[in-house]
């Protein structure tokens, strides 16, 4: 059979001494760099890759998708255990992975976090293998009319996120769509709300928002409980980090919807771990039976969003080798590295390259295992973290934040922006004000108007177009049934506690 | 103090200057003692990034040094070239660009960076647009699609990797010159357009061989003509514009330039450098395969080369109207 035939080539490939080592090397710094805050996979990899310009194309690709990753697994972590995403697609995680550490049950999150990762990582690898040229065919159908109502119905999913009113989740929103504005107008060139900084006109990166509005912000918000720790420094055995039976019953549902948006989203070019990761936390919020756990350390709110991420992260692979195309900066970097090694990159790589391909495809293995065994015998180093008294560990961590910024553009400018960030985040939260929902309009605002405007010029300004796509058509029916769902069962609860 | 010992001090300054101006001509001999730094300003994995991190590779093995690729994107490669712009002028730092440079006076109000004040140096790559449309096109030559524009002016559109991107100047350009009207559909960069173009939704799409040459094989993309002097040899079949009526040559090259003021030993031994580097045989072969123009030029042809390029861009800044922001 054909794909029998190819895991075993990719087999041979993955298990080359050379590249085992090579995987462990590209997954272990990607963990390492996922955990600390700011330093993400993509300033890890840009400064890897002249390294790779003396190994093997598979080697040297081995190594930096495991980096990548590496990275989405170890940043649930410091979600966790500090309340800081240690990159944005585990923004989600924070909030219920960090109420549960704080409750004692730090251990528990983390393997189950681990555990989430590794389900979402190895089914994301099973539709990459048998769906990879069929998924890369599909996301061809997906035009700027079908981004943009898969777009506004994950913003309709998604206003339910963050703990507090509706209202103020809008208003976060909304100004999270006004700093996704900030930069260059993609149709005229024109800038818009850069107050004159040329830093401004390639807009606000997304590392120096996510890290000010959650590092930073956490950072300047513990500074009132310096004595205080969040766990009770007790024994912290194996047992301790063994989930219940309750919890297990509870996350198999969660992990599998997960990884299903996960899968979908990663294989889009443009949406991505991040996207996937706030979209199936909103689903576990809508068909949950016990909705006033979430934000208090339910564990499915940490399961779904990681599987979702680590989902994402492996069929995100699939337009980047299937078509060429890729959904990221990372992905950019990863072909780069491919560019560099003299190997066009495009729908024909597979065909051309099969060794590469599923060489690497069966190096994602290897590293997931790696990656779980990894975690889960870290655990107890990682909660050993929290020991670490506040003034040691949040100067280090603030020092990692500026460093992260800094290099994403060897910019002093993105760092102050940064801390600017963090400070208009202490006092959004003492107004109750989560960042939350400022992080999903801010990666999603951008992507509604630019395709909403490639589908204005492509129609020649004919709304009509939206619903003449049936793709499109679907999607915004959908999102029309969940609108009318949710005012229909508010109208409802308020009925009955007028009648109770 | 009397007339001689001004005399003698006179004489003193002209001794210390002239043994100055003598370690200064005697470094520009040792050059280079350091590592170089050769700015790229933008980010990590663009072409301008990967061709240069090669060329690097290779000037920095004739010259003997290290050249270390320093990624500053930005402002629209403002930021980056303003960077290089206020380094000294001792050929240490250097500045990777595209005609994005000699877009500036027209693209920015306030560019705060303009060719004048960068010294230049060679070209790394020179490279042809290909003109194509998707796979499933009933466009099948350059002259369908002129002629179904001029009977249905507002049916079509191309894809541009920004509104002041050399992609969307290249295709302005071509509606000057072919009298087609096609709209533009704006993408973060040409890799972004490809999906709409393969599926037909973006009618058109013009950007560098190398970007395109992954969708031929299978014909997703299906290249209508090419807008260098001559056909490339990668797509022989493939008719230039000019071929087709069309007075348009236009290539794009990724070139190197110092900091205005530059002496002239160590420009000829960067140019050195470089014309070492394209004539790896490796680095010819793979940038010929990618469908590029591997030929040396000299920084007078380069020079000649910007002139030229300058004045079609001030032609079409008054043609189309473009505003600088």
């Amino acid at each position: 059979m054909d794909m029998l035939a190819n895991v075993a080539l990719g087999l041979e490939t993955a298990l080359m001494p050379v590249n085992l080592a090579y995987c462990l090397l590209g997954v272990f710094l990607g963990i390492v760099v996922g955990v600390i805050p700011g330093i993400g996979a993509l300033a890890t990899m840009s400064m890897l890759i002249p390294m790779t310009f003396v190994m093997e194309p598979a080697s040297a690709l081995i190594m930096l998708a495991g980096i990548y990753y590496g990275s989405c697994f170890g940043s649930s972590v410091s979600a966790i255990l500090i309340n800081i995403p240690g990159a944005p697609h585990s923004a989600v995680t924070c909030l219920d992975g960090n109420p549960m550490a704080r409750s004692g049950r730090a251990g528990v999150a983390l393997f189950m976090a681990s555990i989430a990762s590794f389900a979402g990582g190895s089914l994301g690898i099973v539709v990459l293998m048998a769906f990879a040229p069929a998924l890369g065919k599909f996301a061809l159908q997906i035009g700027p009319a079908e981004y943009f109502s898969l777009v506004l119905l994950g913003m309709v999913a998604s206003s339910a996120i963050g703990s507090g009113s509706m209202l103020k989740s809008l208003a976060m929103a909304a100004a999270g769509i006004w700093l996704g504005l900030i930069g260059t107008d993609p149709n005229t060139g024109s800038y818009r709300y850069t107050f004159g900084a040329l830093e401004l006109t390639g807009g606000v990166h997304l590392i120096a928002l996510a890290m000010g509005f959650f590092g930073v912000t956490e950072v300047i918000c513990s500074i009132g409980r310096l004595s205080l720790s969040h766990v009770t420094p007790g024994k912290v055995n194996f047992r301790s980090m063994l989930p219940t039976r309750e919890d297990l019953r509870r996350s198999a549902g969660p992990i599998l919807r997960g990884t299903g948006l996960g899968a979908f989203f990663g294989a889009l070019p443009g949406t991505g771990p991040t996207v996937a990761a706030y979209i199936s936390y909103a689903v576990e919020l809508r068909v949950t039976k016990t909705r006033a756990r979430f934000g208090k350390g339910a564990v499915e709110g940490v399961v779904a969003p990681e599987a979702a991420n680590n989902a994402a992260d492996q069929t995100s692979f699939i337009p980047t080798l299937s078509l060429g195309i890729p959904g990221s900066a990372t992905m950019v970097l990863l072909l780069a590295a491919l560019i560099i090694q003299g190997i066009t990159p495009g729908p024909t790589l597979v065909a051309n390259h099969p060794d590469i391909f599923w060489g690497l495809v069966m190096s994602f293995w290897v590293g997931n295992i790696l990656l779980v065994v990894m975690n889960i015998g870290l655990i107890g180093f990682w909660v050993r973290l929290l020991l670490i008294p506040y003034r040691y560990l949040y100067p280090a961590i603030l020092m990692f934040v500026c460093v992260g910024t800094y290099s994403i553009a060897a910019s002093p400018f993105d760092v102050w922006l940064m801390l600017l960030f963090g400070v208009a985040g202490a006092f959004m939260r003492l107004a109750g004000l989560s960042p939350t929902s400022l992080l999903l309009g801010f990666i999603l605002g951008p992507m509604l108007e630019e395709n909403f405007r490639r589908a204005m010029v492509i129609s020649r300004g004919d709304f009509a177009y939206f619903v003449e796509q049936p793709i499109s058509a679907a999607i915004l029916a959908a999102t029309a049934m969940i609108v009318l769902f949710g005012a229909w069962s508010s109208v409802r609860s308020a009925r009955a506690l007028r009648t109770a | 103090m009397n007339r001689r010992t001004a005399l003698l001090g006179a004489a003193s300054a002209l001794a210390a200057i002239a043994a100055l101006a003598g370690a200064a001509a005697a470094q520009d001999d040792d050059f280079p003692q350091k590592p170089i730094t050769l700015i790229v300003p933008s980010a990590p994995g663009g072409s301008t990034d990967v061709t240069a991190r090669k060329t690097a590779e290779l000037m920095g093995e004739h010259l003997g040094v290290t050249i270390v690729v320093e990624n500053r994107p930005g402002g629209g490669t403002l930021i980056g070239s303003r960077h290089v712009a206020q380094s000294d002028p001792d050929g240490y730092t250097l500045l990777a660009q595209s005609s994005a440079v000699s877009m500036f006076p027209f693209t920015f109000r306030d560019p705060g960076v303009s060719l004048d004040d960068l010294r230049p140096i060679g070209v790394m790559l020179r490279q042809a647009n290909v003109f194509s449309v998707g796979q499933a096109s009933e466009f099948t030559s350059m002259a369908d699609l002129i002629a179904h524009s001029e009977a249905h002016p507002e049916d079509l559109t191309f894809g541009t990797g920004g509104p002041a991107s050399p992609i969307s100047y290249t295709v302005e350009m071509f509606k000057h010159a072919s009298g087609a009207n096609l709209s533009p559909v704006q993408y973060k960069g040409a890799g972004d357009t490809f999906p709409d173009v393969i599926a037909g939704r973006v009618t058109m799409v013009s950007s560098g061989y190398s970007g395109q040459s992954g969708f031929y094989e299978q014909g997703q993309l299906r290249p209508l003509a090419v807008s260098g002097p001559e056909r490339i040899a990668s797509l022989p079949d493939v008719p230039t514009l000019r071929e087709v009526g069309v007075p348009l040559d236009v290539s794009v090259w990724l070139g190197i330039f110092a900091v205005a003021g530059t002496p002239d030993p160590v420009v000829a031994k960067l140019s050195g450098a470089l014309q070492y580097a394209l004539e790896d045989e490796a680095r010819r072969a793979e940038i010929i395969e990618q469908g590029g123009d591997p030929a040396f030029l000299a920084p007078e042809e380069f020079e000649a080369l910007l002139a030229r390029e300058a004045e079609t861009f001030r032609e079409l800044a008054d043609v189309t109207g473009i505003e600088p922001q």
